[in-house]
């Protein structure tokens, strides 16, 4: 079944990247099994779990619903790229102070779309950071430990 | 105030205990870099593909491989006829005795299939949508069978009957006729006629609680690697490696001296991730194709095929006095096993009763096959259904009698001398001191605000069976699995309670 190849060049965590991808393959696989940033989870791969989500031009995308071929010129942050030059992100620091992840699958899309609230929105009540948090299915820590590190972290971002 | 009472209470201050460290495998996971089976790829590796039945109950007649096999990309097939004949063949997996033709149909079906969902084949090809697709021209043909998936109905003389060998084990007794029941348990102690007599308010209810998945976010995984000289090397999301180790090699009759498993970071497990399901069918392909073969399931495939906890039917029955002291209790747990027998009834029936001081009380249980996937271990195992059921009998009692629900409890907690309906006396359990801790505290003395508050206590059980790191000894006889060639056997590495600062791996 081959099938003829699409050159797509997108910026991918600041880094302009180059891949050929075939127009049936969503982004996530692209992601995961071409570029080998395999941080952005499938665990549904059906836009229920939010465990792939990445940033997509400013916003939270679920990278298994959208086609490779999609990115083309866009901007994409995956989780791999919130640290930045070897300095957690807040986000990140106050999720593992707030223990706010056990077995880690969920978490990269929890991060990805907590920053994408941020970035937007420094300042968000509980009740906005549980509605953007909505589409993102966490089954180890429930959901409050999540929603008071990314609390923790606006304000820590804040005071920066 | 004991220096006992100030430690559980939390008003001694430890350097360790009590603190909360960042979890080591924190920074990996907060920033990708953390390694699940379903990241890894490895140089050659073919991508594997299950072929699902469509049907709860099937005789299977036959599998036509022929078309899928043309289809360029394909480098393997598996179907029930690749797996040893496992007929009558038992294994101790450190949880108990298993029954490897059971595990293996359950892996992949022989002749019938019992569930919607259960593999019937596999398929390894150069590329996962190679796999995707050639696994659609795998042509299966069924003679669809009727199927029940309640267990009351499943326990009928009229249900359809799932393994036409499977006689009723009662109390050690074998019965002499088909069914689905697989093993009734009888628990008695004192007279429940006379307890009941000397109650003056008994209340009755009864209780069905729903099949619930253990719903980790990452699906089941492995990478195999069967060489050519014979050694097997499996990466898994598994709850246990040696467990892993030892149901692949007893599956394949492999000794375990062959199988090598890579534990991976595992995306959550709740008990459904101590059985094998991928590994062995990936490790066939693997070695019929020469490749290392990656298998994974898709979210559907999870739900459909793997875990869940036993959906119930649960009856119970207690007698109290005015002054809030329980006289008897009786207990009737009928529990889905699933496809196959040895479901979660034990722990059930042991646990139903244990957190109270009982001096009459009778349990029965049954342990049913029917047209579900088979259970597993999910969070104490058979005890949440049991513990559901008993515990809003006892609010109702406390209620009816207009006594505090802790306090009732309180008053009829076991405690040390106390002897379960299944025998054992207990040690000092704490549960006394565990529910002076909930009175004392400001999460059950606070004022409630606020629009629907409510508050409630519930007391529950479960054994301390230390398997993180424990040994476990068991006598060879002559019928133990030639794949374990050492008389006693040490069992380690288990995943499942707290082998990290985490209560629920």
């Amino acid at each position: 079944m081959p099938s003829k190849k699409n050159h797509v060049t997108a910026t991918i965590n600041g880094q302009s990247v180059e891949f050929l991808c075939e127009a049936r393959q969503s982004l996530l696989e692209v992601l995961r099994d071409t570029l080998r940033l395999t941080g952005a989870k499938e665990g549904c791969n059906n836009g229920n779990c939010g465990a792939c989500t990445v940033i997509m031009n400013g916003v939270p995308v679920l990278a298994c619903l959208v086609l490779a071929v999609e990115a083309e010129g866009a901007t994409l942050t995956t989780v791999e790229g919130i640290a930045d030059q070897g300095h957690l992100h807040p986000l990140q620091e106050c999720f593992l102070e707030g223990a706010a992840l056990q077995c880690g699958v969920c978490t990269p899309g929890f991060l990805v779309t907590a920053k994408a609230l941020l970035d937007k929105h420094p300042n968000p009540s509980e009740h906005e950071i549980r509605f953007n948090l909505a589409n993102n299915l966490c089954r180890c820590t429930g959901y409050d430990k999540i929603v008071k590190s990314v609390q923790e972290a606006a304000k820590e971002l804040a005071a920066k | 105030m004991s220096h006992e009472q100030e430690l559980y209470l939390g008003k001694t201050q430890y350097k360790v205990l009590g603190q909360r460290p960042v979890r080591h495998d924190g920074a990996d996971k907060v920033t990708g870099k953390a390694i699940y089976t379903a990241d890894i790829t490895l140089p050659n590796m073919a991508y594997g593909r299950y072929v699902r039945s469509p049907h709860a109950h099937a005789r299977i007649k036959s599998i036509d491989v022929s078309e899928a096999a043309k289809v360029p990309g394909v480098v393997a097939i598996v179907t029930g006829d690749d797996w040893p004949d496992l007929q009558d063949k038992v294994a101790n997996l450190g949880e108990g005795s298993v029954n490897l033709m059971h595990l293996a149909c359950n892996c992949m079906a022989r002749g019938k299939v019992l569930y919607k969902g259960q593999p019937v084949a596999a398929i390894a090809a150069t590329s996962q949508q190679i796999a995707d697709e050639a696994a659609k021209r795998i042509r299966v043909e069924y003679e669809p069978l009727p199927s029940v998936t309640w267990v009351l109905d499943a326990m009928k003389d009229s249900a359809p009957i799932l393994h036409p060998e499977l006689r009723t084990d009662s109390m050690g007794k074998k019965g002499d006729k088909p069914t689905n029941v697989c093993t009734h348990l009888h628990f008695e102690k004192g007279s429940v006629a006379d307890g009941f007599k000397q109650a003056d308010l008994v209340v009755e209810r009864e209780f069905r609680t729903a099949t619930v998945h253990q719903g980790y976010i990452e699906p089941h995984a492995t990478v195999a690697m069967w060489n050519e000289d014979g050694r097997l090397k499996i990466w898994s999301a598994t709850q246990g490696s040696f467990t892993c180790r030892q149901q692949t090699a007893e599956l394949l009759q492999i000794p375990v001296s062959q199988v090598l498993v890579v534990p991976c970071e595992i995306g959550g497990g709740f008990g459904g991730k101590i059985p094998v399901y991928v590994e062995p069918v990936a490790a066939l392909l693997s070695r019929k194709c020469g490749r290392p073969v990656k298998l994974t399931m898709q979210r559907d495939e999870v739900f459909q095929a793997t875990g869940p906890t036993p959906g119930s039917y649960v009856r119970i029955k207690l007698g109290v006095k005015k002054g809030g002291t329980l006289t008897a209790g009786e207990a009737y747990l009928a529990y889905d096993a699933g496809a196959f027998p040895g479901g979660m009834i034990g722990p059930g029936c042991m646990c139903v009763f244990s957190c109270y001081e009982l001096p009459h009380a009778l349990v029965d249980g049954y342990d049913v096959c029917l047209n579900k996937p088979k259970t597993q271990a999910y969070r104490a195992p058979g005890a949440t259904q049991a513990a559901f059921a008993c515990e809003q009998v006892i609010d109702e009692l406390a209620e009816k009698l207009k006594i505090d629900p802790l306090e009732f409890r309180l008053k009829n907690a076991a405690r040390e001398g106390t002897r379960r309906v299944d025998g054992p006396v207990y040690p000092r359990v704490g549960l006394i001191e565990t529910l002076q801790a909930a009175k004392s505290s400001d999460h059950w003395k606070s004022k409630l605000t606020g629009k629907n508050r409510g508050r409630g206590i519930a007391a529950g059980f479960w054994f301390n069976i230390g398997l993180k790191s424990s040994c476990s000894t068991s006598s060879a006889t002559a019928t133990s699995p030639a794949s374990t060639r050492s008389p006693s056997t040490c069992r380690c590495g288990w995943r499942s309670a707290s082998a990290t600062a985490s209560p629920s791996r």
